[in-house]
């Protein structure tokens, strides 16, 4: 039976692989989200970064205070969607 | 038990779902196709809704494990109902309405996401495959093969089959972008309005009422806008920048500049962490809860979990179908393939129940990513164990003209309160396009 | 007590310190203003090339991606190095015979980089758009990597070697006697939490880290270090934005670059498409801000580039800064004024290809003293001797 606990699912980013990450010395939230992958999905976050950073505050005494760069878009939108949209005014 | 649709007869007569459920009749009833096989749906509602409806808990198979995945959040926030759509890939089918003719098909699973043989690498590497060190210590040959197959097994969907067009898009300028049509964003949209300003409130959902259109005991008599309110439904702001806001109104895009921002964006529910807490079956309360709203039972024997909002509505609603442990927390769920039970643990006791839908309603979070875009600062809330925009008591953050409103900013408050909160914040912004200072 | 302090620890800093290391110099330190690939060595797009218009670039960027084909084996993590090839297309008729004089020297120095017509393009990009494309090169030995694991290998491979390295730790001041630095000062840092900016706040008291050595190898924030010794650098840092689209089964081989419109795009390892183009005009100074305009801009080019791309969504969008010098070339070597101070910035947004060679060539040029034609070549004062290099080549 393959048990795991699934902390970013759209990556599969398992609970002990971020564990495992803190231990390697990836100590800050945007340094575990480069080496395992959490948050980088599909949802890009949204499901995982708080049990992340809930984790975070377990092992090292202290929650991070803020959240992985929250970057546009908020869900995916479709590049002709993007081409069709009109120039930007300057200022 | 499979998941199936309920007839109003099921319900305790004039329970407000009952009602709603008769109002909805028997509107629209069509067929849709799902690998292959044909589904009766409901035209218009959300197509992981028609799919639950019919059974057909696992949908998806997760990007490197190939783990079963089905519907969790039903609201856009997760990966569980990813499908092929009319030749389209990655369609989140919790976000499409149903429509005749529609054809379903999973991806990224041989042959299908019900069976998939790919599944191998799950069992393979019980604890979990690190990608960074695999296969480093042989030879550069069997590392380049390794990753020649890593490369293949990669990726969701393929390329769409046809080239896609969309239709011209829009370009607005009002004084307020309200987001979200929830009990506070109306509230707030509404003392804008009636201060003057133009508004466009926009919400991603059908209509108003937020959270509220999921809550089978609410009597669905969400306060309206202001007829001088300009509001869009089917309408999402997807990214938020200094110059301006692009929201995609039934896949138009439409880019708005408003010189003030209030992000009424709410909640996010998740169902937390734990052994198999992603496999097919497994729902946050308030999915649950939207599907019961659409006439779906997700499950024959409900185990429930949690005292919020929504699970407080679940048990209302079905009673002695489900099983309610309000105190207990999930320590795993158990099944391979599909939900088969879960172990609970409340106080020192941890027991084991049999059920075939683990519904879970406890982890909130707050929808804060458009406040951040919009450069409000977000923090850390010790108080709330999750990321919350910071702000002042009538709703100003960080950032000049972006405000923030309701359960965003409260977490779980009642409706009035929401209410009072859209109104203040409302007035504030008011103030400051009228020049009157922070 | 460092010997050698680097500032910065992107691959740049990070190779440098460990050759530097492998060849037995002790008390190596790296610092960094922010998290390990906060910098441009994790913001890129990940290509590696070696189709350039110099010769040297040429040479030097063969001998890169031999480092990067053996990288995962010799450093113990992977990289996901994969040769699909590099295609640039030309438009215009003027740009067909730019790339073919530099397909010719590129073979002179041994690439098998070939001039390829609409049907051949056709046939290594199935989906491409050729209609308006007059010719394009490619190298089927030009890649793409994953850019991360890089910088935790030579972290990681440093460190063994006995290496510190001090991320949040920013530079705030050096102290100097007869021509020479004698110390750095150094102040923790920490993110902001004003905005999604990526900027960092001092966490702290400074101190003094005495030296022999200080090689500057910050990107983009180069010149704000160098001047803080009266060492002015004529970099100037200008945003390039990028996205990734979801993630799709693998169907693109090379990266597909378009020099008329700085339009880049390839496949990575796990199935997204991520690109950029050139975008004008972008803000002074440094900017790691993301705007609309880019993704308008970049979403018309890749749609004419590959017309079934439109109904592909982009997943997030985010920026970094390249380091741009006025004649295209880097700015590299030991400077005359301090005279223990050596360069390494300046790399025109292929900075992170060139750093597996250049970290070889620049420890063995810090623990020596030994100048090569290459350092002559591309030494700062160049500027002030009006002796400019040229490189037609560059993305955006």
């Amino acid at each position: 039976m393959t048990a795991k606990a699934m902390l970013c699912r759209c990556e599969d980013v398992t609970l002990d692989e971020v564990m495992e990450a803190l231990e390697a010395g990836h100590q800050d939230i945007e340094s575990v989200k480069r080496y395992t992958g959490f948050g980088t999905g599909w949802c890009q976050g949204k499901q995982c970064v708080v049990a992340c950073a809930r984790v975070l505050a377990k092992a090292t005494g202290k929650a991070p205070q803020l959240p992985i760069t929250p970057r546009p878009p908020l869900h995916p939108v479709a590049l002709g969607v993007l081409a069709s949209l009109g120039d930007v005014e300057e200022g | 038990m499979a998941p199936r649709r309920i007839l109003p007869t099921d319900l305790p007569p004039g329970s407000p779902l009952a009602r709603r459920l008769a109002a909805l009749g028997s509107s629209g009833r069509v067929t849709v196709e799902h690998d292959g096989a044909p589904v009766a749906a409901v035209e218009g509602e959300p197509l992981a809704v028609s799919l639950l409806a019919a059974g057909q808990l696992t949908l998806a198979r997760s990007v490197k494990y190939h783990r079963p995945r089905g519907a969790m959040c039903l609201r856009g926030d997760c990966d569980g109902c990813l499908v092929r759509v009319d030749g389209v890939p990655n369609v989140m089918s919790c976000q499409t309405p149903a429509r005749a003719g529609m054809v379903a098909q999973s991806q990224n699973a041989f042959p299908t996401a019900g069976i998939d043989v790919l599944r191998v690498t799950d069992w393979f590497f019980p604890k979990h495959l690190d990608h960074h060190h695999l296969l480093v210590k042989f030879g550069g040959a069997l590392n380049r093969t390794m990753q020649v197959f890593a490369r293949r097994m990669a990726g969701l969907g393929t390329l769409p089959d046809a080239i896609a067009t969309f239709p011209r898009s829009e370009s607005l300028d009002v004084d307020a972008l309200v987001v979200g049509a929830g009990t506070s964003g109306v509230a707030c949209a509404n003392a804008l309005a009636r201060g003057g300003a133009r508004v466009l409130l926009v919400d991603e959902r059908e209509g108003p009422g937020g959270m509220r259109r999921d809550d089978p005991m609410d009597d669905g008599a969400y306060p309206g806008c202001d007829p001088a309110v300009t509001v869009r439904y089917g309408a999402g702001a997807v990214a938020t920048y200094d110059d301006e806001t692009l929201v995609i109104h039934e896949g138009r895009g439409v880019t708005v500049r408003a010189r003030v921002r209030v992000f009424a964006t709410g909640a996010r529910e998740s169902v937390g962490v734990f052994p198999q807490s992603d496999v097919p079956g497994v729902f946050t309360a308030r999915a649950f809860a939207l599907a019961l709203c659409h006439g779906v039972l997700a499950g024959e024997r409900v185990a429930l979990v949690g005292d919020g909002l929504f699970a407080r509505s679940i048990a209302a609603t079905l009673g002695e179908r489900v099983t309610h442990s309000p105190g207990a927390a999930v320590v795993e769920a158990l099944g391979s393939r599909a939900v088969k039970g879960a172990t609970l643990r409340e106080g020192g006791r941890e027991w084991t129940v049999k059920c075939d839908a683990l519904v879970v309603d406890g982890e909130l979070g707050a929808a804060y990513e458009l406040a951040g875009q919009a450069g409000a600062s977000v923090l850390w809330s010790d108080g709330r164990q999750c990321f919350v925009p910071e702000s002042d008591a009538e709703g100003a953050t960080s950032r000049e003209g972006v405000y923030v409103a309701g359960s965003l900013r409260w977490g779980r408050i009642d409706h009035d309160a929401r209410a009072r909160d859209g109104a203040a914040v409302g007035a504030r912004a008011l103030r400051d396009l009228r020049g009157e200072g922070r | 007590m460092a010997r050698v302090v680097v500032i910065g620890a992107g691959i740049m800093g990070l190779a440098t310190a460990y050759n530097l290391a492998k060849r037995g110099v002790r008390d190596v330190l790296v610092v960094d203003r922010t998290y390990l690939c906060g910098g441009a060595s994790g913001r890129n797009g990940g290509g590696v090339r070696a189709q350039f218009s110099s010769e040297t670039n040429i040479r030097l960027m063969r001998e890169s991606i031999a480092i990067c084909r053996d990288f995962a084996t010799e450093m113990k993590i992977n990289v996901w190095f994969r040769q699909g090839g590099y295609l640039f297309l030309a438009r215009s008729a003027e740009r067909a015979r730019a790339l073919e004089e530099n397909v010719a020297l590129q073979n002179r120095c041994g690439l098998p980089t070939r001039m390829v017509d609409a049907a051949e393009m056709r046939k290594i990009v199935p989906e491409l758009a050729t209609e308006g494309v007059r010719a394009a090169s490619f190298n089927p030995g030009d890649g793409v990597v994953f850019p991360w694991p890089f910088v935790w290998g030579y972290a990681r491979a440093a460190e063994d070697l006995g290496v510190t390295i001090r991320p949040f730790t920013e530079v705030v001041g050096f102290e100097t006697s007869n021509g020479r630095i004698t110390g750095v000062r150094l102040r923790p840092t920490r993110l902001s939490p004003l905005d999604a900016s990526d900027e960092v706040l001092p966490a702290g008291d400074a101190t003094t880290e005495a030296c022999d050595e200080v090689v500057i190898c910050a990107g983009a924030w180069s010149p704000k270090v160098a001047a803080l010794l009266g060492v002015a650098l004529p970099n100037k840092p200008h945003r390039h934005e990028i996205c990734a689209t979801e993630p799709l089964k693998p169907w693109l081989g090379p990266l597909v670059a378009d020099l008329t419109d700085g339009l880049y795009f390839s496949q990575s390892m796990r199935g997204e498409i991520v690109g950029g183009v050139a975008v004008d005009p972008v803000p002074e100074g440094i900017n790691q801000q993301s705007s609309r305009r880019f993704l308008t801009t970049y979403s018309r080019a890749l749609v004419g580039a590959v017309p079934v791309l439109a109904g592909v969504r982009v997943l997030r969008q985010w920026a970094g800064c390249y380091d741009l010098t006025p004649d295209g070339g880097p700015i590299v070597g030991r400077v005359a004024d301090p005279s223990n101070l050596t360069l390494a910035c300046g790399f025109m947004g292929h900075g992170f290809m060139m750093a597996p060679v250049m970290g070889r060539l620049l420890a063995e040029h810090v623990d020596t003293g030994v100048t090569s034609e290459l350092f002559a070549r591309w030494s700062l004062d160049r500027f002030a001797r009006g002796d400019l290099v040229h490189e037609n080549m560059i993305i955006g």
